[in-house]
């Protein structure tokens, strides 16, 4: 059997977190949600407590910004893996998180089949 | 009262003609006086030249008449009195032509003279006229920056009279902070390396200061120079009030872009749910109706995030955010691809969705190309009836190619044609109009084209069809 991938929701809004949640449990043969983070600070905590996998990454949040705690998660763990899933959605911001060390973007609103497919191919490409 | 008239008439003296008269008379005189009693006919006759000249000066071709009479009266008292034999009397003859002559003459040269003199008062004082009565204050500068002759403009202008300008300065009327300014413009202006005119401001008699337009001209061949000034101070208030207005309109809407910005963003996190969740329903839901509701929810949500995404790309257009990637393609596959995306909409409605497109590679962005095919055959659809006809041509015009989608739908009044790609303008915002459009479809087609160096127009006949023609440049030189 596959070992399932860990990973760190950090998202400011509970729906979404739940949401998220529960997308990963449908697809529960591959993922388990490690834990949740609520502003940028927080996720960076996590990160270095919890190691996960994958972090999926909201931009706009309290305290410090999406795009500050990719820097400094990137900064600690440059192998990191970090998507980002956001309601932000011209090029020049996508740009910004990629240039931040982001992996992926994803935008709001998205399916369950959009987030399956953006995680398996950054994955993939990590192999 | 002040006296209005400009030329003044002298009235011609009387002496001249009493004194004219008496040499005329005194000659007559002598005439009979010398015939009579000495009874002869030459000697005295140049006396005659003295009245002829004075007539001449005075009178000038008159003096002719001047000469005929004291001639006649010469001849008269010389057949009268003396009894010359006919050799002498025409030897006299002579002398009375001689008269005449010399009377013409001098006449003649005198009218020359006097004309002369006539015109040139004539055009000075016209030019007079013209400098003392322009609506614009002109001032006389001489060598040493003295004010020599001014005009009624300037008087008003500067709060003096032209008697208390004497031994004025003209820098004395440039306010202080402009001196430096203008002297350094007039060096360069005296080099002609300066254009003619200047601005700055100008300090009146009062202290107001007013904003005035120079312009300063050399006098030829004096070192005297005319300068003009208009005075432009209500324009530089109204120029100034706009410079506000508009720095205070651009603020405004920059505030708005943010918000509308903010305002998009924030509308889209809401619709995450309703997609995320409705995809993980459809999974779990295996009944037929519940299945059913779900695509209806997933339809609406996408209409919306249409919606939002049109306006956010609107806002992105506003805020010269937009750039194109040019890549090259041939315009008859991006036509295609976009009408099989269409054929099922199309299908539901019965409507005919066709195309004529020749094999041709253009430079554009390919992703900008489809939305503007897209937004223009949605809109095809939209306000065509069922079993109708959308077609899409394009024409290769050696530089360029211009694209054309026509239906046979419900047209557009002649009076929104122009309207119809101006942004937020709907042709119909009645309660009856067509819903799910926001009229920012033809917007976007219109700043897309227009990033590519188009040009976009539509034709239409109310109740039969439109045409909406776009043109795109097919090489991007320079970008």
């Amino acid at each position: 059997m596959v070992e399932k991938k860990r990973i760190l929701i950090v998202e400011d809004a509970a729906y979404m977190r739940e949401m998220l949640t529960e997308m990963f449990e449908v697809e529960g043969d591959r993922y388990e949600v490690a834990g949740y983070a609520v502003n940028g600070r927080e996720a960076v905590e996590k990160y270095k407590k919890l190691r996960p996998d994958l972090v999926t990454m909201d931009l706009v949040m309290e305290e410090m910004d999406g795009i500050q705690a990719i820097k400094e998660i990137k900064k600690y763990d440059p192998n990191a893996r970090i998507l980002v899933i956001t309601a932000l959605g011209t090029p020049e911001q996508e740009k910004m998180a990629l240039e931040a060390g982001a992996d992926g973007y994803l935008w709001k609103p998205f399916t369950i089949k959009n987030l399956a497919d953006v995680i398996e191919r950054l994955l993939r490409k990590e192999e | 009262m002040r006296d209005y008239r400009v030329i003044t008439e002298e009235d011609s003296l009387n002496y001249k003609f009493v004194i004219l008269v008496l040499l005329v008379l005194a000659c007559v005189a002598l005439s009979v006086y010398f015939s009579y009693y000495r009874s002869e006919a030459r000697v005295y006759t140049h006396v005659f030249y003295l009245p002829l000249i004075l007539a001449g000066v005075w009178y000038m071709k008159k003096a002719v008449y001047v000469a005929l009479f004291l001639g006649i009266t010469h001849i008269l008292t010389a057949v009268l009195f003396v009894h010359l034999p006919i050799e002498l009397l025409l030897e006299a003859m002579v002398r009375v032509g001689m008269f005449i002559a010399v009377a013409y003459a001098i006449g003649l040269v005198r009218e020359r003279f006097v004309r002369a003199q006539d015109n040139l008062q004539a055009a000075e004082e016209f030019y007079r006229v013209i400098f003392e009565y322009a609506l614009t204050a002109l001032c006389v500068i001489e060598r040493g920056g003295g004010i020599s002759l001014v005009n009624r403009e300037f008087e008003s202008l500067s709060g003096y009279k032209r008697e208390e300008l004497q031994g004025k300065k003209w820098l004395d009327f440039v306010a202080v902070e402009d001196r430096k300014k203008v002297m350094e413009y007039f060096k360069e202006r005296q080099k002609y390396l300066a254009p003619a005119c200047c601005a700055f401001k100008f300090r009146s008699r009062d202290g107001t200061i007013k904003y005035v337009n120079a312009c300063f001209e050399r006098i030829p061949a004096t070192k005297r120079c005319i300068a003009s000034l208009l005075d432009i101070t209500a324009l530089k208030e109204k120029e100034k009030e706009l410079r506000e207005t508009c720095e205070k309109l651009a603020e405004l809407d920059k505030m708005k872009r943010d918000f509308l910005n903010v305002a998009y963003h924030e509308m889209r996190s809401p619709l995450a749910p309703i997609v995320g969740y409705a995809s993980l329903l459809e999974r779990l839901i295996s009944d037929e109706r519940g299945r059913r509701y779900i695509v209806n929810i997933e339809r609406c949500a996408k209409e919306l995030e249409k919606m939002i995404n049109r306006m956010l790309e609107l806002a992105r257009i506003d805020g010269n955010k937009v750039e194109l990637t040019f890549c090259e393609f041939n315009i008859r596959d991006v036509v295609h691809e976009v009408i099989k995306s269409f054929e099922p909409e199309a299908g539901d409605k019965k409507l005919q969705l066709c195309s004529d497109v020749p094999d041709i590679m253009i430079q554009a962005d390919r992703p900008k190309v489809i939305a503007i095919f897209s937004n223009l055959i949605s809109n095809a659809i939209k306000y065509t009836p069922e079993g109708g006809r959308i077609e899409v041509m394009v024409e290769d015009r050696g530089k360029d190619i211009c694209a054309c989608v026509s239906d046979t739908g419900i047209g557009i009044p002649k009076e929104h044609l122009t309207k119809i790609f101006e942004r937020f303008y709907m042709v119909d915002t009645s309660l009856t109009r067509k819903s799910g459009s926001l009229g920012l479809g033809l917007s976007i087609v219109k700043e897309y084209v227009k990033l590519h160096g188009g040009v976009v127009w539509a034709t239409s006949e109310v109740g039969k069809g439109s045409k909406f023609y776009f043109t795109l440049p097919k090489e991007q030189k320079g970008r």
